[in-house]
């Protein structure tokens, strides 16, 4: 219940995003407006009141139960999209593929869509867009990853990922291709 | 002439394998592609002009042949009444023994005098021998006496516009030295030496690949030809000569160790310190070449960190042991060591 008043408080707070992609969260915003509404229509009756309160009644829990079933699923659903807007990067994801390629990045890792990169020595790249963190140590982050694919040493000291010899742009590029990697 | 050179990019395509990168500032013109590196229709120099030559010759030859067999084959089939004459002897005479007597005949004179002209011995302006390894080149240069005065690997730089002779042989079983663009294959015999000589007519990079099936790992054993300037050539082997570079950085000094503590020195020379090894490639300039592993990957401190991790994954059979014993700063210590051999 806690955790729901928490993500109300959120669509509220940030309606930016949260109430641009998820329309659910849209008509629960919506709702004590849709209470106040029927409650209006029916002031000044008090059989009516009576009968409308029962009205509200019967569409504040029904309400509450439609919103509350789909709850963690929204939330899934928020989370999701939140990570693939934030894991965006202004590149070329098509030139990043090739520069994957150019740079021989398939020595090491297993790259969906480079031919031939299917080493072993660092991790599989398929699903890296949804990777929760680089090296297992820093959050995957686009800054985070720009920087990583030109000198991973300055992030995680002991890594065995070398730096790497390409510009910010192109490191850039590099990070829209892996972005691409879901499946 | 498009569809001319939409052919040379078929045929080309048919003739590069294995080839997943591309050095996009080194191809021919602004083509970013391997294939415009090793191309047999693509030339650069009388020798593989010649072949080239030949080439257009048997495929126009080839082509009106067929469309001769077609027009018969449709006349015999269609031909009514006036398809007579297709029955005599005659026909098969002059068509199916005379024809391809004389045709075959020109291409062989055709031929012999190609290869008379390709075997021919001119002064060359440099040596080189070239020692076919499974699956590597070891490529020496000699001077004038035949002694070597440069011991390198997998990558051959040549002056421009006079001719090299190469010396070929080979260690192990039979390879087939080939640059497309530069000449015509010469298989390298064990207990034998093949020479001949060509000449690039321009500066820049050629692709040459193995061209005799010799294990597993045949497709990655290829090589690059640079082609530079006569100058730059003797300065270029002046300073390859020199030993190699002791590291500037302090990973690079951590390499250094870590190199010869790990033995890397049993195979590998790098002139001018305790490795000596004759088994594999001599590294003493490694950093300044194009590729990796003969030609399989290029060359940068992720490659190399991931070639001595996983040699054995990379290119299975290979005489190189994975190291997967160093921890992972070590790995980028002796790979930046390597690079910065130059």
């Amino acid at each position: 219940m806690q955790r729901r008043k928490v993500a109300a408080q959120w669509i509220r707070t940030d309606g930016g995003f949260a109430g641009r992609l998820c329309p659910v969260s849209r008509s629960r915003a919506k709702a004590p407006d849709h209470r106040n509404e029927v409650k209006g229509h029916h002031t000044g009756n008090s059989g009516a009141t009576r009968h409308g309160r029962g009205v509200i009644c019967a569409v504040v829990g029904a309400t509450t139960v439609v919103l509350g079933g789909c709850s963690d699923l929204q939330q899934a659903a928020e989370q999701k999209s939140y990570f693939d807007e934030r894991r965006l990067v202004n590149g070329d994801a098509a030139k990043g593929r090739e520069l994957v390629a150019a740079v021989g990045c398939g020595t090491c890792h297993s790259i969906p869509g480079v031919p031939g990169a299917n080493g072993i020595v660092g991790p599989p790249l398929n699903t890296f867009a949804k990777r929760t963190y680089i090296a297992g140590m820093i959050p995957n982050e686009p800054t985070v990853l720009v920087a990583w694919v030109r000198d991973a040493p300055s992030l995680v000291e002991r890594t065995a990922m070398p730096q790497l010899p390409i510009s910010y742009q192109e490191a850039v590029h590099i990070a829209a291709y892996l972005y691409t990697l879901r499946k | 002439m498009k569809a001319l050179s939409s052919f040379a990019i078929l045929a080309a395509g048919a003739g590069v394998s294995g080839c997943t990168w591309m050095l996009p500032e080194e191809s021919h013109g602004s083509r970013p592609s391997l294939m415009w590196l090793q191309s047999a229709l693509i030339t650069s120099g009388p020798n593989a002009e010649a072949i080239r030559t030949l080439s257009w010759v048997m495929f126009a030859g080839g082509a009106a042949i067929f469309l001769l067999v077609l027009t018969f084959t449709a006349h015999a089939v269609f031909g009514g009444t006036r398809r007579g004459w297709m029955s005599g002897h005659r026909f098969v005479i002059v068509f199916g023994v005379a024809m391809p007597i004389a045709a075959l005949t020109i291409l062989l004179v055709y031929g012999l005098m190609l290869t008379g002209h390709s075997a021919a011995r001119e002064n060359p302006v440099a040596r080189i021998e070239v020692v076919g390894e499974r699956w590597w080149w070891r490529v020496n240069y000699l001077d004038p006496q035949g002694e070597r005065q440069l011991v390198s690997a997998n990558e051959i730089r040549v002056p421009v516009g006079a001719p090299v002779e190469f010396i070929l042989r080979s260690n192990d079983v039979i390879h087939s030295f080939w640059v497309p663009s530069l000449a015509g294959k010469l298989d390298m015999i064990p207990g034998r030496v093949n020479r001949y000589q060509f000449s690039a007519a321009r500066p820049g990079v050629y692709r040459g690949q193995c061209a005799e099936y010799c294990g597993a790992q045949h497709a990655l054993m290829a090589f690059y030809v640079v082609a530079v300037e006569r100058e730059n050539y003797r300065t270029w082997l002046a300073d390859q000569r020199r030993p190699a570079n002791d590291p500037v950085t302090e990973l690079g000094v951590k390499g250094k160790e870590l190199f010869i503590a790990t033995g890397c020195g049993a195979c590998h020379t790098v002139r001018g310190t305790a490795a000596s090894g004759q088994i594999g490639p001599d590294l003493t300039h490694f950093g300044s070449r194009r590729s990796i592993a003969a030609g399989s990957f290029p060359n940068n401190t992720g490659t190399v960190a991931g070639w001595i991790a996983s040699a054995q994954h990379l290119k299975p059979g290979n005489l190189m042991p994975s190291f997967a014993n160093l921890r992972g700063e070590e790995l980028r210590a002796i790979a930046e060591y390597l690079e910065g051999l130059k």
